[in-house]
């Protein structure tokens, strides 16, 4: 009976090892959601400009979206002015130039708004539709560029 | 103007609430009886009506004294709103530049509660707002530079023009928010919508804009809405703004100078279009280029 105890718990315990190590293998990753034709991911930190360029993503605003409900929208800008940094396998947001509603803890997603999507025949739902997800805060300015804050509706 | 003195006896009888001054979370009910215990004021009005000067001398309550007496000194602009949803915006300059009044009596005749009116003298006669509602106090965020501009002409012949609407049956038009959701990432947002006239109005969109519609007229467009009040239609729309983006109707102006004049803008925009190639501010809004522009940016020098 003793043995089979010990069986069960060593059994627990290598489960519980394997999960750590699957989690710590697992890249932290920011979808890109909105207007694309097909959601991807953006898995290295760096300026947003650039990583939008990298992965030939043209967006006109982003909506940043942190785990806890908090967002911001921006225009394009502001992209060239926003960092991305990976810390403890979370994202965030910050610049030096933007307000500071603009410093998310672990972003999520990133929802992208672009005109030339519908003017190609497409409406604009996808980021409409998570934008209806959101309840405008309030708007901030800072060294010229212009941020609204949302956060997530209570459901 | 010159302090003067209603007898209180004209006012006892009416002691419900006039109208309710809201700051913040804080409401304040304020009726006609409290509204006349402020020390009185008369202003002499001239204006053009129906091809005839109308002189008019009104007396009421100095709106700088209510706002005194609420301790609201923080503030850019009050909201205005009446009964029947018309609305004016007067920012804090105005007000303490023109000292505007809420008028009790009308050339010695005692205004009914539905009638309190606003009386800025300076100011053209649609801002004075009668059967006053709500005051709101903003703190409102100044509309920022647009960054972007998109021009109306390419977007309308994308939108499907409509001559059958329930209460615009025998005007061709097209549904306003058929043009919002073209252009804004937001469409149900606040907007600044201005007219050829300087006419302009911050707009809700759940309140205002929704069924708003787009009026083809003889080269222009009116703004027009069953949820507005006649008198809050924009005749001729040139400009809409939410946020830090804009749709222009190019060509209602000649050039840059005539959009920054009507928009009061202090710098002529530097920009580019969106394949990134400069344009210039001095060219001619006929220009043949302009066929191809959709979309500006502008940009820091």
């Amino acid at each position: 009976m003793a043995e089979y105890q010990a069986f069960k718990m060593a059994r627990s315990i290598i489960l519980l090892m394997l999960v750590a190590i699957l989690s710590a293998c697992v890249q932290p990753q920011i979808l890109v959601t909105g207007n694309v034709e097909n959601i991807c991911s953006i898995e290295d930190g760096g300026n947003l400009a650039e990583l939008l360029k990298q992965h030939e993503i043209t967006a006109e605003y982003v909506l940043f979206i942190a785990a806890d409900g908090t967002a911001f929208l921006t225009s394009e800008k502001s992209f060239s002015a926003l960092e991305f940094s990976k810390k403890k396998r979370k994202f965030y947001s910050h610049s030096a130039l933007l307000p500071p509603v603009c410093n998310l803890h672990d972003v999520r997603e990133i929802c992208v708004f672009r005109t030339d999507y519908s003017q190609s025949g497409k409406q604009n739902e996808q980021f409409y539709q998570r934008l209806t997800d959101f309840q405008k805060l309030g708007e901030s300015s800072q060294n010229g560029y212009s941020v609204r804050k949302y956060k997530l509706r209570e459901k | 103007m010159k302090p003067t003195f209603i007898p209180f006896f004209l006012f006892a009888a009416l002691s419900l609430s006039a109208l309710t001054l809201i700051q913040g979370e804080k409401t304040y009910d304020i009726s006609t009886e409290e509204l006349q215990n402020y020390e009185q004021a008369e202003v002499e009005t001239q204006r053009e009506k129906d091809a005839q000067t109308k002189f008019d001398v009104w007396q009421g309550t100095l709106l700088s004294e209510v706002l005194a007496k609420y301790r609201i000194e923080d503030f850019t602009v009050l909201k205005f709103t009446s009964q029947d949803n018309y609305q004016v915006r007067l920012s804090k300059q105005d007000i303490s530049a023109h000292q505007p009044i809420l008028a009790l009596q009308k050339n010695e005749i005692l205004l009914s509660e539905n009638e309190i009116r606003l009386i800025v003298p300076p100011i053209r006669e649609m801002y004075w707002i009668k059967n006053i509602d709500t005051i709101e106090v903003e703190k409102l965020f100044s509309l920022p530079i647009p960054y972007t501009l998109l021009s109306a002409e390419q977007i309308l012949p994308l939108l499907e023009i409509h001559a059958d609407l329930p209460d615009f049956q025998d005007k061709k038009s097209y549904l306003f928010r058929d043009l919002l959701t073209r252009s804004f990432p937001d469409p149900q947002d606040e907007f600044w919508v201005v007219g050829r006239d300087g006419v302009s109005h911050r707009l809700d969109y759940d309140k205002y804009l929704k069924n708003a519609v787009l009026v083809i007229g003889d080269g222009r467009m009116d703004l027009q809405s069953n949820d507005m009040p006649n008198g809050m239609w924009i005749k001729n729309l040139v400009y809409i703004q939410a946020f830090d983006r804009a749709v222009f109707f190019r060509t209602q102006f000649k050039n840059w100078q005539e959009v920054a004049a009507l928009l009061q803008w202090k710098n002529l925009p530097f920009m580019r279009d969106d394949a990134g190639n400069p344009i210039s501010f001095e060219m001619n809004f006929s220009d043949p280029e302009w066929q191809n522009i959709r979309l500006l940016k502008w940009q820091d020098r």
